[in-house]
């Protein structure tokens, strides 16, 4: 029997139905179990990428769970994370296909985090820990079998990072300033899982500063580098993931909107120095989404709301996190599980 | 590396009986086809996607069209965006257009 079940797994890698990993296989047994929980039909049609003519049925998507290892106590977190990732807002088709190499990033925040068992501290942005990396890997299996017309359609993605993987981050359930999903007007009590199209992160390091100001002028340096994708099209956003130790000390100094508030002034150069090095170019002055204006700093993102801070990682060292999403899709979509 | 189309299908079979798989990946539903054998007009009309570097080479790709005697719209037209589907407003404009369509510039 063990070799039958070797057997499916290969078969399950030759057929394409992996994400580059031994899934297990889909059994109907199994599949039927997970529908169980997620409480569908199998024929119920969850979401629609109209672009690509594609319907997503709930037994593809509980397949899917099954196969990324998911158990099915996750399932009322993986009914919203689902509804999540084919919300047309999320973009779903374009994120995978994009020369940009994205993941879809999950965030889980609140309630949630203690009741699945995911880890917030150690290792925090890449846990090695059941519920973080199967719930972070089925987002992406899901972005990968969905997201390319049935196969029709390739992956343009020129670097990629490892969290096409798997990326999940589960917030401290207890946080110095709120939980993640109240900067979007969700109730703070509530358990949410929120999905963004994610470029891989960036380390963010500072033992020796000893004020908030310091630290987030280091920050806004990293988010400020001459590489950030969202120089030119201006329409992406950010994620930072501000570690315990550096909470400390910024906490002390600084609200949360006013932390924002000194990245998205900060996070920026000046035009003539991006114009310099090419990473914008006058004769796309004219497009509209770019709002290019000469000899003035030029911010990262277009607005301050388009900069999200997150509360995890584990003490004992000071090292944040700046995720920059893509430029495609600026939008973070969250979900009240069991809302 | 080559595209690969994945299985439609996947059988698992033990020692009595075979089952399949539970496929996970959706597929195209199938639309009614309308072919236009020719184009009413014989023009090409250029959509840039707005990604970097798109407008010259599709400039570029005027000019070598109009060397080879081939008729081809000055006007290229925009996409609001190279993330996102084409808007309506474009569509439409596009539908009046009797000429051969291109898009698709990568960076």
């Amino acid at each position: 029997m063990a070799l039958d079940v070797y057997d499916d797994i290969e078969n399950c890698f030759a057929g394409g139905w992996s994400d580059g990993l031994p899934v297990i296989p889909p059994y109907g047994t199994l599949v039927d179990a997970m529908l169980d929980r997620l409480g569908w039909e199998p024929t119920e049609i969850i979401g629609t990428i109209e672009e690509q003519r594609i319907d997503i049925r709930a037994e593809q998507l509980a397949a899917t769970a099954v196969m990324a290892g998911c158990k099915p106590e996750y399932a009322p977190l993986l009914r919203a994370l689902s509804e999540a990732l084919v919300d047309p807002n999320f973009n779903i088709g374009p994120v995978e296909v994009t020369t940009g190499g994205v993941a879809a990033l999950v965030i889980v925040s609140g309630p949630a985090v203690e009741q699945y068992g995911f880890e917030h501290e150690s290792n925090a942005l890449g846990a090695n820990n059941r519920a973080n990396a199967t719930v972070g890997r089925y987002a992406q299996m899901v972005r990968y079998f969905c997201g390319r017309g049935g196969g029709t359609m390739h992956s343009h993605g020129t670097m990629g990072h490892p969290g096409r993987i798997s990326f999940c981050i589960a917030e401290h359930p207890d946080t110095i300033w709120g939980p993640f999903h109240t900067q979007f007007g969700i109730e703070a009590d509530k358990s949410v899982v929120s999905i963004m199209s994610a470029e891989g992160p960036n380390s963010c390091n500072n033992h020796y500063a000893e004020t908030g100001e310091l630290v987030l002028e280091t920050i806004a340096d990293t988010l400020r580098h001459y590489g950030s994708t969202n120089y030119y099209y201006h329409s992406g956003r950010y994620i930072v993931v501000i570690c315990p130790d550096h909470m400390d000390i910024i906490a002390k100094d600084f609200t949360r909107d006013e932390a924002r508030h000194y990245l998205y002034e900060n996070g920026r150069r000046p035009t003539t120095e991006l114009f310099r090095v090419g990473r914008i170019h006058k004769q796309y002055m004219d497009r509209q989404q770019q709002d290019i204006v000469m000899d003035e700093m030029r911010s990262v993102v277009r607005a301050e709301e388009r900069i999200s801070l997150v509360e995890a990682g584990a003490p004992g060292g000071k090292f944040s996190a700046v995720i920059p999403g893509w430029v495609g899709s600026y939008k973070i979509v969250s979900r009240v599980i069991g809302g | 590396m080559a595209m690969v189309k994945p299985a439609e299908r996947i059988v698992s079979c033990g020692d009595v009986s075979c089952e399949f798989l539970v496929d996970p990946i959706p597929r195209p539903r199938p639309e009614p086809l309308k072919i236009t054998i020719r184009p009413e007009k014989q023009q090409v009309v250029f959509v840039d996607s707005q990604k970097p570097n798109s407008m010259v080479i599709l400039r570029r790709a005027q000019e070598l069209l109009r060397e080879r005697g081939i008729d081809v719209k000055d006007e290229i037209f925009q996409k609001s965006s190279a993330g996102i589907p084409m808007d309506a407003r474009v569509l439409d404009r596009l539908a009046e257009e009797g000429g051969l369509i291109l898009s698709g510039v990568n960076d």
